[in-house]
């Protein structure tokens, strides 16, 4: 398949490295050039990639080189609506970080700007293409524990926002500042927002949508954090699944501003864990484990050394195929709708006390 | 005499007490009273979970996650007492609201405590063999984690693994009660405790306390709503 003329813009998301790695090695891209304004991103781009032409602004990097099919929108979330007007009208596909918005107008407005110039959009939810979540559906699917009745997932990590810091930003991360909830100090837009994994893992595992959704924002382990770090959720879906869902910022960190080794407090920085109860047995997965440990410079902390992190091999090999194809990707906008509609209701429930029936 | 009650009367021999006692179940009868014990609470890993929580190295608490998977022909209400007041004992504060969703093999509580504490409780009823039961305990705070499950681990470990014509695990934690799992351990502990006079605490009020969080975890089941516990009248 011809490889794929690509660009990345901006920079500033938590997965820019991983990009890099990628758009260098995959053999289905061509990486053409990259846009970043920000100064500390293109001075990390800089010190790690070589040969790429580097662009202040969308438009020149446009301009520069008409060749680009497709792009990487590596920005904070409330830049993604403005680029994707301007990769829209050029015609130019495009791989979004996993929240395209929380703004259902601005989303309406996203789905349209697709169907009308006929691109492809994909949404990056890289677990799909994990090999321990492949074999978690594999057994499920083959009737392993019988019909599915409960899906327990966490989702937690530690905090990006001093190394990003629009990810502890209401404004750049959640689209503006809205309280958690009367009389909270914090505001929505934490680790929620950082966090959608496992809001669409449950959909596409059961087949199934949301119908009642309950959350609890716990206090916050990082105290200055003006936004929600802490946060639990549970609900049934409409299959009448039971569901627990962690997506807090539960694993603690340096505050570095470059994500280096020696960033981690807690021993695992990032963690993945589904159960699956059903009506003949139990299914547990680690999706990101087992793994190596070493409590080695630069501070003789004890540390997960993961293993395997090669979801964006599969996640790419689609995007590349839905462009080549015209096929639409599995987690397109339009599936992608009601994850962030039940994001939504947790915030809602958390602000109500009450629970959000969809 | 079943094991339990032997092991018991051999403690209490030993030093020196003279009290008569029995366990039935987790109900201690001694003394002409009925004591209904909350035995894990005595569990060697719990113990030392409490102790790190209450130390004063352990600040900001913000989140308790506990899951448990067990028989499916499990007793489902001792399950979720158990956990629910191990939450409370734990964190050393009170369950002041309770959410609950629940299906045929599965029990999810939303919980918040007094001060705020936010606690999830995973319960699982799929098992068919007493062997592959499994649980998790983990509390964390601005300062750091507490848990009885390694990073990077899904079961917990066994102190002894024996590969042979069959299979087998030990885990053994009391040399003076060797032969008891750490349940029944922990049993024979609390009512050794209780009957010396070492555990002053009124086991009748704090198992009162738990009859109270299940009638609101059954509430919030049939109505959907986040029910506020009531105190003790």
């Amino acid at each position: 398949m011809k490889p794929v003329k690509i660009a990345m813009l901006s920079l500033t998301h938590g997965h820019t490295r991983k990009y890099f790695q990628v758009l260098n090695e995959n053999p289905l891209l061509d990486w053409v050039a990259v846009q970043v304004r920000d100064p500390l991103a293109k001075e990390f781009f800089e010190e790690n990639v070589k040969g790429i032409p580097c662009y202040e602004t969308e438009e020149e990097m446009f301009s520069a080189h008409p060749e680009i099919e497709a792009v990487v929108i590596a920005s904070e979330n409330s830049e993604h609506l403005k680029q994707m007007r301007l990769c829209a009208e050029r015609g130019v596909h495009i791989l979004s970080m996993k929240i395209p918005t929380f703004d259902m107008k601005e989303y309406d407005e996203m789905e349209e700007l697709v169907e009308k110039n006929h691109i492809v959009c994909q949404v990056e939810l890289e677990l799909h293409y994990n090999p321990v979540v492949k074999r978690l559906k594999e057994l499920k699917e083959n009737g392993k524990i019988g019909r599915l009745l409960s899906f327990n997932a966490t989702n937690v990590t530690l905090c990006p926002a001093w190394a990003f810091p629009w990810q502890g930003k209401p404004e750049y991360s959640y689209g503006c500042r809205r309280a958690l909830k009367p009389g909270d100090s914090r505001y929505r837009g934490g680790a929620l927002c950082d966090h959608p994994h496992i809001f669409d893992l449950i959909r596409v595992v059961t087949g199934s949508e949301f119908e009642m959704i309950f959350a609890q924002a716990a206090p916050n382990i990082r105290k200055d954090l003006e936004e929600e770090d802490m946060l639990c959720v549970t609900g049934r879906m409409k299959d009448g699944t039971v569901f627990s869902l962690d997506p807090s910022w539960g694993k603690s960190e340096e505050r570095i501003k470059k994500p280096v080794r020696g960033w981690e407090i807690n021993p695992k920085r990032m963690e993945v864990n589904v159960t699956l109860h059903g009506e003949k047995g139990s299914l547990m997965a680690d999706c990101f484990g087992p793994n190596i440990y070493h409590n080695t410079a630069p501070k003789e902390r004890y540390t997960v050394q993961y293993t395997y992190f090669d979801e964006w091999v599969g996640l790419i090999d689609e995007f590349v195929e839905c462009i080549r194809t015209g096929k639409t990707p599995m987690i397109n906008l339009k599936h992608h709708r009601n994850t962030i509609r039940a994001m939504l209701a947790v915030y809602d429930s958390i602000e109500t006390g009450r629970p959000v029936f969809m | 005499m079943d094991k339990l009650n032997l092991k018991l009367r051999d403690l209490l021999q030993k030093y020196g007490s003279e009290k008569e006692a029995e366990l039935c179940g987790n109900t201690l009868f001694t003394g002409g009273k009925k004591i209904p014990l909350l035995p894990w609470r005595r569990e060697r890993r719990f113990t030392e979970m409490k102790n790190i929580i209450a130390s004063p190295y352990f600040e900001g608490m913000s989140m308790y996650r506990a899951m448990s998977v067990r028989l499916c022909s499990a007793n489902k209400r001792e399950a979720v007492r158990k956990e629910i007041d191990l939450f409370g004992w734990l964190t050393g504060d009170d369950v002041a609201e309770i959410f609950t969703v629940r299906n045929d093999v599965a029990t999810n509580l939303l919980i918040k405590s007094k001060k705020g504490y936010v606690g999830v409780i995973e319960l699982g009823f799929t098992l068919r063999r007493k062997e592959a039961e499994t649980d998790k305990h983990e509390a964390i705070s601005s300062s750091g984690i507490v848990c009885d499950k390694a990073i990077d681990t899904q079961y917990r470990q066994r102190s002894v693994y024996l590969f042979s014509e069959e299979e087998e695990t030990y885990t053994d934690n009391d040399f003076e009660l060797f032969g008891l799992d750490e349940e029944e351990v922990a049993l024979v502990r609390q009512a050794f405790d209780v009957i010396t006079g070492k555990d002053k605490t009124d086991y009748e009020r704090e198992y009162r306390k738990t009859e109270r969080l299940l009638q609101s975890v059954e509430l919030s089941h049939r109505s959907s709503e986040n029910i506020l516990v009531k105190e003790e009248e």
